[in-house]
């Protein structure tokens, strides 16, 4: 947190260097979360690269209220959103989306089967786009209800219903699925 | 199989096997960074800053700090100090007028500024409210008026550097707090040598300043009802506003505006100089229906000044690295190429608390600069065979542990 502040500080005095740093600490996190709301990389990586070319022009207004994360990855969903907007019922197949290579070696991802995993990658994509939002921020982002209701505009309630609405639909989704 | 228990768990190991997945390719950060330097280089950025000894405050109460919003909170004090640093231009009528009063025993105000907070359960800006008190030699007060955190709202703290102890206490628990002081250090940043932390008149001598150099009359105005005199400066991205008594001459409010409107105003007001302070406003007994604790000191006293030591040291090589986009110096003799300190002063930095003309007690490692801040181990205490009661480290960012786990230490540094 400390040295996102000295980073910010730094790049709204025009350093390159707090600006690489911010990019390769941030990339990967804020990609994944693009293609977590898109389903579509190319959305997803347009999306990357308009908000860091925004948040350099805008650094010297920035007056940052949340974690530099948080305030990234906020910028990532409405850019996504508008991207979204844009390219209407441009949902990729799901053969299309970003999946996981067979290789992970990672204990958590081991413990979660690919057929399970593509399961829940289908019932997210069904998900309402605003439910999907809000679950994707949440727990992917790491963002707070209190932040992304700010960054959307409404009432922290909303993005709380929004929330157990999608793990609701989520739920009844996978159910269905295990009862073909 | 059904999933009707879990689902938040099972979505989250989900959201991180699928975030693990996902990298940037090369091109794509090609494309990105080219075109963020090249939107960089076209937008218009205030020029590059030295990292003021200001910073002081941050890295000390970034190692204390429980809270982030602690860090927040002096980060826009530093952006204060470091602003208000710079000389301003003054007018030597009212500079001599001022120079008077900076004879003044007493001094209190309430500073008023805007600051973000956040910690597990909240987040958002309040707008901050202390009030300081002074009197010299050796008295301080301070009250926290306002707080995100209820427990804290009205909290007192009094130091009395003449009996080195401090008190502080909350209202809002009837909690008081008795700590000894005996063992706050300080380095003279000029010598290197290691003193006893004493008052601290910063605060009024700097409010001085700003009023010696407003000498743009705006003409009679009131506030609070009082006719009062207010002048201005202007001073690169800053105005700053001062509201004079015309009877006595002394300041009683000060404002600072930036052109950059995201930045918070800074209003110093109720300032009152060479008032009588009661000295029960400085008392050290609690009140009577509080329940008193008093802090054991902890750390051995030859630990808190090696820790003295090395959180300077620290701090000189975070302002190098601000100096020099985020790198760190090569060795510690850097410091002294660039200016950051002088020769005399870091040798005696280095030295033992006991032996200032001795050896070197300390090691440096030159961290990578992309490396953890808050993790990354860039001094420690040399030693031969592993003390008992632990090893004085520093971190990239400036903070300093007591590290008594060998097996941890040795991993920091490998």
């Amino acid at each position: 947190m400390l040295e996102d502040k000295l980073l910010v500080l730094k790049l709204k005095r025009g350093s390159t260097d707090a600006l690489r740093r911010i990019y390769e600490k941030y990339k990967d996190d804020l990609l994944a979360l693009a293609i977590s709301l898109s389903y579509d990389r190319a959305i997803a990586e347009d999306a990357l690269h308009d908000v860091f070319v925004a948040f350099v022009q805008y650094a010297g207004n920035l007056r940052l209220r949340t974690s530099l994360k948080s305030y990234l990855s906020s910028c990532i969903a409405n850019r996504v959103r508008n991207l979204n907007r844009a390219k209407m019922d441009r949902l990729a197949p799901l053969s299309q989306t970003e999946t996981v290579g067979a290789d992970c070696n990672n204990p958590s991802q081991q413990a979660m089967s690919a057929e399970l995993y593509e399961r829940i990658d289908r019932a997210m994509a069904e998900l309402p786009y605003p439910q999907r939002e809000v679950l994707v921020l949440h727990v992917q982002g790491g963002m707070k209800f209190r932040v992304i209701a700010q960054s959307q505009g409404v009432s922290i309630n909303t993005v709380q219903s929004r929330y157990r609405y999608g793990l609701d639909k989520l739920r009844s989704l996978l159910n269905e699925e295990a009862e073909k | 199989m059904k999933h009707t228990e879990n689902i938040e768990k099972l979505i989250k190991l989900f959201c991180v096997r699928k975030r693990s997945a996902v990298k940037t390719t090369a091109e794509l950060d090609e494309r990105i960074i080219r075109n963020t330097v090249l939107a960089q280089k076209t937008t218009k950025t205030e020029p590059l800053a030295a990292m003021r000894p200001g910073l002081w405050r941050m890295i000390m109460r970034n190692r204390m700090t429980k809270y982030v919003a602690a860090a927040v909170i002096v980060f826009v004090m530093i952006i204060g100090i470091v602003e208000f640093g710079k000389p301003i231009g003054a007018s030597t009528a009212f500079a001599a007028a001022m120079d008077n009063i900076r004879k003044a025993r007493t001094f209190s105000c309430i500073e008023m500024f805007e600051v973000s907070y956040e910690d597990n359960d909240k987040s958002g800006t309040y707008l901050m409210e202390q009030k300081w008190m002074f009197r010299e030699p050796d008295l301080k007060r301070h009250e926290k008026l306002t707080s995100p955190w209820p427990q804290y709202v009205g909290e007192v703290t009094i130091c009395n550097y003449g009996t080195r102890q401090e008190l502080s206490f909350r209202p809002a628990e009837k909690t008081a707090r008795l700590r000894d002081m005996v063992y706050d250090y300080t380095i003279d940043r000029k010598t290197g040598e290691l003193k006893q932390t004493q008052l601290n008149t910063r605060l009024r001598d700097r409010i001085l300043e700003w009023s010696a150099g407003a000498v743009e009359d705006c003409g009679n105005v009131k506030l609070n009802g009082q006719t009062v005199r207010k002048l201005q400066s202007r001073h690169d991205n800053r105005t700053t506003t001062v509201w004079i008594d015309p009877q006595t001459n002394y300041p009683i409010q000060v404002e600072h505006t930036w052109t950059d409107e995201s930045r918070s105003p800074v209003m110093i007001t109720a300032i009152q100089i060479d008032v009588e302070l009661n000295y029960k406003l400085f008392s050290l007994e609690a009140p009577d229906d509080y329940t008193l604790s008093v802090d054991e000191p902890g750390w051995p006293d030859d630990k808190r000044k090696l820790m003295t030591k090395v959180m300077h040291l620290g701090l000189m090589c975070v302002i190098y690295a601000g100096n020099n986009d985020n790198r760190f110096p090569g060795e510690l003799a850097d410091l002294v190429t660039s200016g950051v300190i002088t020769e005399e002063a870091l040798k005696r930095v280095l030295a033992s608390p006991n032996d200032p003309d001795g050896p070197p007690v300390f090691r440096y490692c030159k961290p990578d600069s992309s490396a953890d801040w808050p993790t990354e181990v860039t001094l420690y205490e040399i030693y031969d065979e592993w003390p008992e009661d632990g090893v004085v480290t520093c971190f990239m960012d400036g903070h300093s542990e007591l590290i008594t786990d060998q097996n941890r230490f040795e991993e920091l540094i490998k």
